[in-house]
Parts: C-alpha cells; sequence; structure tokens
C-alpha cells in the first residue's frame, strides 16, 4: 500500500464502555487502513463493534463509553486530539457517517425537507431556497417519488427505506473525503438498493471518496467493496481484498459465516451456522475470542492471536491459518 | 370452524393516508369552479390474501410500495380506509379493547425497526416477560425462566436480561423483539424484515428458529423482506406487492423459475450473489418515478414497464388466476405477461 495515498490510518483503537456490570471492550485493538477511493466492507457477528468503530472515527461516542487507546490518523491528523468544535465542522463536511438506525438522524418533529436543509445551509452555507430546491434533487436522486410535495412530510410518514434513503441523501450531499456508511441499504429492496449504490460509486469515483461499508450482506459486499474486514467480540479477525476473503476465508468465523449463507442448500432444511454464541464482552475469556465455538481451536489459541499475513493482499488472526 | 378455513383472510383491504399540505396547495380548479382537493397516499390498495394455517407467505416489493402499512393494518394498528381482515373466520379489523385482545395474544408482529419498537425504560427481562403477563400465560415464579430459555433461542447471553435496549446493538435488538413476539405462543407472526439487522451466521440462526418454531406449534408466518434468499430458502408462496396493489401471487419455486409479471422479472433479475464479485452500476430509472399519491390510470407499473401497450393505460389488471403447471394457485395481474 503506498503510503501516499491512505487517507485514514487507525491504530490500535480501544473504545470501552463503562457500565455498572464491568468493562464492556466494545472496540478492543482495531488497526486498518483505507486508501482514498477504496471502499471496504466490515463485517461481523452482531454485536461485534461495527457500528461502535464507525462512532469512533467520527468521535461520536457518549458516556459511559470512552475511545482509550489508539489513534486515527484522517488526511495526517489524529482525529482523537483535534478540538471539538473543529470535529464538529468536519463532520457532515470531510466526513460523513450514514447511521444504521435513521431515527436517530432524523428529528421526528421536523418536517423531512426542513431537516435537509438545515444541513445543506449549515455545511454549504447555500440560501434556503437554494437548499430547497437541492433538497428535492436529492431526493430524487434517491428515488423518492413526488420529491417536492414529499419534502413537508414528516419522517414517520415515510416508510422505512425512504427513510434511509434520505440519511443517505443527506451524508451525500456534500461528497465527503471519508463515509462511513452503516447498514445503508438494509431496508432497501434489490432495485432501489441497486439504485443507492451505484451513487455512491459515483461518490467514490467523481470524488475519491474512501468508504467503509457496514453490512451484514455478504453477496453486496462482494460485489460493492474492494476489501473487506471481518470483525469479531471487537478485533478485526480477518482482513484482505473481497476475492481473498470470500473464496479463500482463513479464519474458521469467516469459514462459518460464508457457509450460512442461504442458497446453496435445499430449501426449507435448516442452515448451516456457528454454534454458540459471541461472548459476552464484559468478560471476555483469554486468548482468542472466538475459542469457545472453534471446530479448530487447540492449546496455542489461550493467547491472543494477532492480525498477521496469510497470503498476499490477506490477513487473519488465527495461530492454524499464520504461514507467513 | 371447518377445517380448510384459513387462518387469515384479508378482503379489499385499503389504506390511505392523508398527505399534509397547506390550504392553497389544495385549492385548485375544476371545470371553472374552485375546488378543495384532499390528497391521499394510497399505501395499501384492495389487497386480496388468504393464509392457510401453517405456511409461509413471504411478501415482497419496492421500499415505499405498503408492506409495513399492509402488515400493521392486518395487525390493528392501523384501521383499514376499507375491506376486511379475517382470523379464523372472524372479522376483527375494528375490534378495540377487550375484544381484541385475544386477537393480540394470537397475533404478534416482529417490528422492521428494533430501535423504535422496543421501550427504551424497560430491561429485556420485563420486555420478554409482558406478553407472558398480560395474557396470564406463565405463572410469576417460572418467567424469569421461560425469559432465559426465550433469549438462548435467540441466541441472546441471559445474562444480558437486566440491560436496557440502548445497550445493544442493532442485531441485539432485533432478537429482543423476535423472543417477545414468540412469549405469548401465537399462532400467526407477521415478521416485517425480522433478519436484515442480523448478520448471516444469526440470521441463519433465527431462520432455523423460526423453522423450527413453526413445525412445533403449527406456526403461520406473513413474512416481510428484502432479502429474495431468504425468502426463496424459508416461504411457500411469494406475494408480491407494487405502489399497494398485489401484482403476483405464487409457489415459491413456480415464482422464482417463472415469474410473469415484468415487475417480479425485475426484482429478481437485481438479486446480488457471491457468484459474482463485480459491481455492476444499476440504471437510473428513466422516465416518472411511480408514486402513491397521485395513482396513474391502468397497470401501477405501466410508467416503468418496457413491455407497455394502449391497454395498460387505460385498464388496471385485476389479480387473476394464471393457468399453472405445477397445479399450485398462480395469480398475477398482468395484461400481457412474460411467458417464455
Ligand atoms: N451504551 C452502551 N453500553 C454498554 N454496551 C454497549 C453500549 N453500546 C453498545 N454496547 C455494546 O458494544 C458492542 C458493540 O456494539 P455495536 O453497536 O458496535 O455492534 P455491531 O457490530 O454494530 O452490531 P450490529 O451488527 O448488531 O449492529 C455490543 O456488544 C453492545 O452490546
Ligand atoms: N403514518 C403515515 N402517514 C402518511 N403516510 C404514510 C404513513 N405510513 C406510511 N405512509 C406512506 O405509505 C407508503 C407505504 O409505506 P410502508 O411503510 O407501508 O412501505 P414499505 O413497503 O413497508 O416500505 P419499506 O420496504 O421501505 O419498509 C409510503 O409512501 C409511506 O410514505
Ligand atoms: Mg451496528
Ligand atoms: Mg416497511
Amino acid at each position: 500500500m503506498s503510503g501516499a495515498d491512505v487517507i485514514l490510518e487507525i491504530k490500535g483503537l480501544k473504545t470501552h464502555f463503562f457500565t455498572r456490570r464491568g468493562v464492556v471492550k466494545a472496540v478492543d485493538g482495531v488497526d486498518f487502513s483505507l486508501r482514498r477511493g477504496e471502499v471496504m466492507g466490515l463485517v461481523g457477528e452482531s454485536g461485534a463493534g461495527k457500528s461502535i468503530t464507525g462512532f469512533s472515527i467520527l468521535r461520536l461516542i457518549d458516556e459511559p463509553g470512552r475511545i482509550v487507546d489508539g489513534e486515527v490518523i484522517f488526511e495526517g491528523r489524529d482525529l482523537l486530539t483535534v478540538p471539538e468544535a473543529e470535529m464538529r465542522r468536519l463532520r457532515g463536511d470531510r466526513l460523513a457517517m450514514v447511521f444504521q438506525d435513521p431515527q436517530t438522524s432524523l428529528d421526528p418533529v421536523f418536517t423531512v425537507g426542513s431537516q435537509i436543509v438545515e444541513s445543506l445551509v449549515f455545511h454549504q452555507s447555500l440560501s434556503p431556497s437554494q437548499a430547497g430546491s437541492r433538497a428535492a434533487e436529492l431526493l430524487r436522486a434517491v428515488g423518492i417519488p413526488d420529491a417536492e410535495k414529499r419534502l413537508a412530510a414528516y419522517p414517520h410518514q415515510f416508510s422505512g427505506g425512504m427513510r434511509q434513503r434520505v440519511v443517505v441523501a443527506i451524508a451525500m450531499a456534500q461528497n465527503p473525503a471519508l463515509l462511513v456508511a452503516d447498514e445503508p441499504t438494509t431496508a432497501l429492496d434489490v432495485t432501489i438498493q441497486a439504485q443507492v449504490l451505484t451513487l455512491m460509486r459515483r461518490l467514490v469515483r467523481n470524488h475519491g471518496t474512501a468508504m467503509i461499508l457496514i453490512t451484514h450482506n455478504m453477496a453486496l459486499v462482494g460485489q460493492f467493496c474492494d476489501s473487506i474486514a471481518v470483525m469479531y467480540a471487537g478485533q478485526l479477525i480477518e482482513h484482505g481484498t473481497k476475492e481473498k476473503v470470500i473464496r479463500d476465508p482463513q479464519h474458521p468465523y469467516t469459514q462459518g459465516l460464508i457457509r450460512s449463507i442461504p442458497g446453496r442448500q435445499e430449501r426449507c432444511r435448516r442452515l448451516d451456522q456457528i454454534p454458540g454464541m459471541m461472548p459476552n464482552l464484559i468478560d471476555l475469556p483469554p486468548g482468542c475470542p472466538f475459542r469457545p465455538r472453534c471446530p479448530s481451536a487447540g492449546g496455542d489459541c489461550v493467547q491472543r492471536p494477532l492480525l498477521r499475513p496469510v497470503g498476499l493482499d490477506h490477513q487473519a488472526a488465527c495461530w492454524r491459518r499464520n504461514r507467513p | 370452524m371447518t377445517v380448510n378455513q384459513p387462518l387469515l383472510r384479508v378482503e379489499g383491504l385499503t389504506k390511505h393516508f392523508p398527505v399534509q399540505k397547506g390550504l392553497l396547495d389544495r385549492i385548485s380548479f375544476q371545470g371553472g369552479r374552485l375546488a378543495l382537493r384532499s390528497q391521499v397516499v394510497h399505501a395499501v390498495n384492495g389487497v386480496n390474501l388468504v393464509l392457510a394455517r401453517g405456511e409461509t407467505l413471504a411478501l415482497v416489493g419496492e421500499s415505499g410500495c405498503g408492506k409495513s402499512t399492509l402488515a400493521k393494518t392486518i395487525i390493528g394498528l392501523h384501521t383499514p380506509t376499507a375491506g376486511q381482515v379475517y382470523f379464523e373466520g372472524q372479522e376483527i379489523s375494528r375490534l378495540q379493547g377487550r375484544a381484541r385482545k385475544p386477537f393480540r395474544k394470537k397475533i404478534q408482529m416482529i417490528f422492521q425497526d428494533p430501535f423504535s419498537s422496543l421501550n427504551p425504560r424497560k430491561k429485556v427481562m420485563d420486555i420478554i416477560a409482558a406478553p407472558m403477563k398480560v395474557h396470564g400465560l406463565v405463572g410469576k415464579t417460572d418467567r424469569q425462566t421461560k425469559v432465559y430459555e426465550l433469549m438462548e433461542k435467540v441466541g441472546l447471553h441471559p445474562a444480558y436480561a437486566n440491560r436496557y435496549p440502548h445497550q445493544f446493538s442493532g442485531g441485539q435488538r432485533q432478537r429482543i423483539g423476535i423472543a417477545r413476539s414468540l412469549a405469548s405462543l401465537p399462532e400467526l407472526i407477521i415478521a416485517d424484515e425480522p433478519i436484515s439487522a442480523l448478520d448471516v451466521s444469526i440470521q441463519a440462526q433465527v431462520l432455523n428458529l423460526l423453522m423450527a418454531m413453526q413445525e412445533e406449534f403449527h406456526l403461520t408466518y406473513l413474512f416481510v423482506s428484502h432479502d429474495l434468499s431468504v425468502v426463496k430458502h424459508l416461504s411457500n408462496r411469494v406475494a408480491v406487492m407494487y405502489l399497494g396493489f398485489l401484482v403476483e401471487v405464487a409457489e415459491t419455486e413456480a415464482i422464482f423459475l417463472k415469474p410473469a409479471h415484468p415487475y417480479t422479472r425485475l426484482l429478481f433479475a437485481a438479486i446480488p450473489t457471491l457468484d459474482v464479485l463485480e459491481f455492476r452500476e444499476g440504471d437510473q430509472q428513466e422516465g416518472e418515478v411511480p408514486t402513491p399519491i397521485d395513482l396513474t390510470r391502468g397497470c401501477p407499473f405501466h410508467p416503468r414497464c418496457g413491455r407497455t401497450q394502449a391497454l395498460c393505460r387505460e385498464m388496471r389488471p385485476e389479480l387473476t388466476s394464471l393457468a399453472s403447471v405445477s397445479g399450485g394457485e398462480h395469480l398475477l395481474a398482468c395484461h400481457y405477461p412474460v411467458r417464455d
């Protein structure tokens, strides 16, 4: 990876939640970097820390959570040391995030139109009337019919997928340098999904936007992304080009994940699933977090494995797979 | 109750919402006279549907086409503008209060949005135990064990029982909703995108659970989903909705083998699979985007359809039975079905 092109570099990121019951290690030592125009898919077990990783990059962690360690170097600066006022300006300008829950980004008491306009006026210094017609344009671009009329509607009057598209439209409006999109298309049917993804691809192509796409849809990651990172219990356990990770997964968790995708088995049969569940993040067992569920665990797995090369552009954190 | 009586029958179900607009926008001239136009969102239009006990019917269609509204109208969260909902032969769509209570137990819904459908001030334990308490299903002493059991079934650590919803990830919250819906031992579960927030391995776990529960308790599912590979795997029949109308209803194998409606074709062609690892840019829709506000004359799909003829612009095709090879019923609303 050439250093010049790297737009985001994350080193040893740790975000913990200090709850009464103990410390939830939601993100516990994550490293990766992203080049301009690279699209990385972030997949993994539900609750593994994908969203919290995204929030941490934009520094949107609330009490009782805290980023306890690491660096988030964006365009050469460590975001974790940037003053909050500056951070607020960066968010929605150079950095944008589509939240998994469109409810949190849309205020139920204001119309959809006024919320888009507000964001446009704040970040792009458009006049309110310019912003109004730009807002309608944005809605049309994400396939919402009757855009002008719909601007006057409140979020609850939109369907789940329409809300999601509004949020995507707002995030893309300022052509950010880094877009973290958390499940941006889960509520969308496949045709509209293709349409929204096409818009994102154009953003990447025309503006060199780097993108982190958090999703559960493996087929989508396979088609849309350049690289894939797999997360489990707060750590990255596999990272590589999409071809490597999907066609030749090295970590037993990734292998199980790919086996459980429906479509290969006979209809109505039970699907393959990974037995057991992810350990409680409060008292993680020492060593490899996947050990209790791993079919090939052995004595050495009591040590925590780190991401190591297992091939060209391919890393995995597993003692069984580490061939240098 | 006769043996052949369907569990659920929906007849001519229609739900329209008023569009909020200023008075000035609604005034128009009609034949030289001032008229007050009231605009509505035609979310669900005259839907007829039958669910047999023990089957899984998948409801698919474009975002915003009315799937959630149909689901919510069936379960009684919206009062229909027109039409009826029969559960075991009894009309239930306008029942309220005490009269509704038995159906609140028998019909459960798993909501699309796991974030707003859980009471943020209640602990998981109380959320899942609530239906047991309300419907007097499980005695106080056994409730805790029962909740732990359900949590394990959906893959949640019982150790999390005393946490509040906001302390969970999206997928974990969705599983709380699923556990709650199973707690009242329902007969019909309406699942609105129950698994889209879950990773594939937990998806598999939850789908396996839903299938096992169906076998064990002879449950019936109305399953709303955008994930067509899941639909294909799980459902017995598929209903395709477009702009609030049902446009095709058929057995799963038949419809995936030979989709007859041009919209169904379009939808199935866009399914991403792992066979290709390449992104093809989607076509940006040409022409007018369809709208549920001003319903066009004729077939709701005609503005986007590549096969439109004069008749399609004039007359809306009814959902009628297509001669099918497999013997199963294949319903279609199209003047010129795709036949190859
Ligand atoms: N406010 C909080 N207090 C305590 N724990 C929290 C809090 N917010 C999140 N967590 C925990 O942090 C972990 C990571 O959560 P995160 O939302 O990042 O998961 P995720 O990988 O995005 O999952 P999903 O795919 O289900 O959205 C989860 O196990 C969650 O329970
Ligand atoms: N309370 C409401 N008031 C006004 N309009 C509404 C209301 N609820 C839904 N609608 C409108 O009804 C139409 C159908 O919405 P619905 O939520 O049923 O769609 P959906 O098929 O579930 O979509 P998705 O797949 O995106 O969840 C949309 O145009 C929506 O804006
Ligand atoms: Mg998440
Ligand atoms: Mg919906």
